[in-house]
């Protein structure tokens, strides 16, 4: 009795390693869509953003990731500011847990921002909005998990330091209550860092394994 | 009366054909197009025409792409001339039969407009109302139904989270939408 026990656990643990599957593996191609919220920037504002993503995997344990952002931020009510990223990303994944694939992510962007203030039908503020082209480097953690062999959904969460000269704003709180955007106030922005924390949620679908197949 | 027997038709065509076997694809394209209506706050209504695009895996994940086209707003408070959609994303289905729910989540953007507040252009004097790209994430869940080889019905719920943002006020774009539609399967 105890010999058929055995052998049952025997087949049943063969049956499950048999059935493990390499889900992050070397030449996979993905293609993904995101959503990302940026969070604890210069203002305590939250920002949503839309965007997608394509993934080349060069090693089983390294994957790179090359993505486009566009990102809003409605600053109080008193302005908006938009934020594209252009940019990519090395994953590291130190462990692989099944499904569940954990990584270290670093990368380079390029970025754009404008900063629109209010206008209304009696004043018209066109003339303060200001915007730059800049770079900016991102480095955090973030996690894959696969629904199936090809689908997989990922969370991650990155700070993003700007490296180039930034907009120089500030939201100024009003006696009513409402805040009323100053822009260009300050002529020394390009000397303080700016920097802001990346939170992405993405859906992705690997189109193919390009290469590296065993 | 020509209109209501096509529209009978529709109807039962597929309710008859809803006995034949349901083949589980490796992947199988679903395009659809029917008729939304969005609900806002203040007692406001949107009216959209809502086309779909997707490619179905083995009946279980959906990679699907969406686009609404605003018709108007009604109601309390009227707040957009604009408000086109487009979005993509992913959706699991929980039943691999003719008779498939589905729930997934899509992320894309809203090319608004308001129409209540605008922004006087000093050089000409003009009031404008801009419109802008605005990101939006969408919950949806809903159910399809294929009828036929080539035909399939699907009735839908989302909730679209997002905010209109320009050089005038912020206006919400969250709003709950119910769709039905008609479309093909191949």
């Amino acid at each position: 009795m105890k010999k058929v026990k055995v052998l049952n656990l025997f087949l049943f643990f063969s049956l499950f390693s048999f059935s493990q599957i390499n889900y992050s593996q070397k030449g996979n191609v993905e293609l993904g869509l995101r959503t990302t919220s940026s969070v604890f920037g210069r203002d305590p504002l939250l920002g949503l953003g839309t965007g997608g993503q394509a993934r080349v995997q060069l090693l089983d344990y390294l994957n790179t990731e090359w993505y486009a952002d566009w990102i809003t931020i409605d600053l109080n009510g008193a302005g908006t500011r938009q934020n594209a990223h252009i940019g990519w990303s090395v994953l590291f994944y130190p462990k692989k847990m099944n499904r569940f694939v954990p990584y270290v992510i670093a990368g380079h962007c390029f970025d754009y921002a404008k900063v629109i203030p209010l206008s209304t039908e009696l004043v018209d503020r066109s003339l303060d909005e200001i915007s730059r082209w800049s770079s900016a480097v991102q480095m955090g953690v973030g996690s894959h998990y696969y629904l199936t062999d090809r689908f997989n959904i990922t969370f991650s969460a990155q700070y993003m330091l700007h490296l180039g000269k930034h907009l120089e704003y500030e939201l100024i709180e009003q006696a009513d209550g409402t805040s009323y955007l100053d822009t260009n106030f300050d002529n020394q922005a390009g000397e303080r860092f700016e920097g802001h924390i990346l939170l992405t949620f993405s859906l992705n679908y690997r189109i193919g394994t390009f290469f590296g197949k065993k | 009366m020509v209109m209501k027997k096509i529209l009978l038709l529709l109807l039962v065509v597929p309710l008859i054909s809803y006995s034949q076997e349901f083949e589980v694809k490796d992947w199988r394209v679903n395009t659809a197009l029917g008729f939304s209506v969005g609900f806002l706050t203040e007692n406001t209504r949107s009216n959209n025409v809502h086309g779909l695009i997707g490619v179905l895996f083995k009946d279980k994940i959906e990679l699907r792409g969406d686009s609404y086209y605003f018709l108007n707003n009604i109601g309390e408070r009227p707040r957009f001339s604009k408000n086109h959609q487009i979005m993509a994303g992913a959706f699991y289905h929980f039943l691999s039969q003719k008779f498939q729910p589905y729930f997934g989540l899509q992320t894309g953007v809203a090319f608004s407009q308001s129409s209540e507040f605008g922004a006087i252009n000093a050089e000409t004097g003009v009031i404008e109302y801009k419109i802008t790209v605005n990101p939006i994430v969408s919950v949806a869940g809903g159910l399809t139904l294929y009828a036929q080889k080539w035909f399939m019905i699907f009735v839908e719920a989302r909730q679209n989270f997002g905010k209109h943002k320009s050089n005038v006020y912020p206006i919400y774009l969250d709003e709950f939408r119910l769709s039905f539609g008609f479309g093909f399967t191949f």
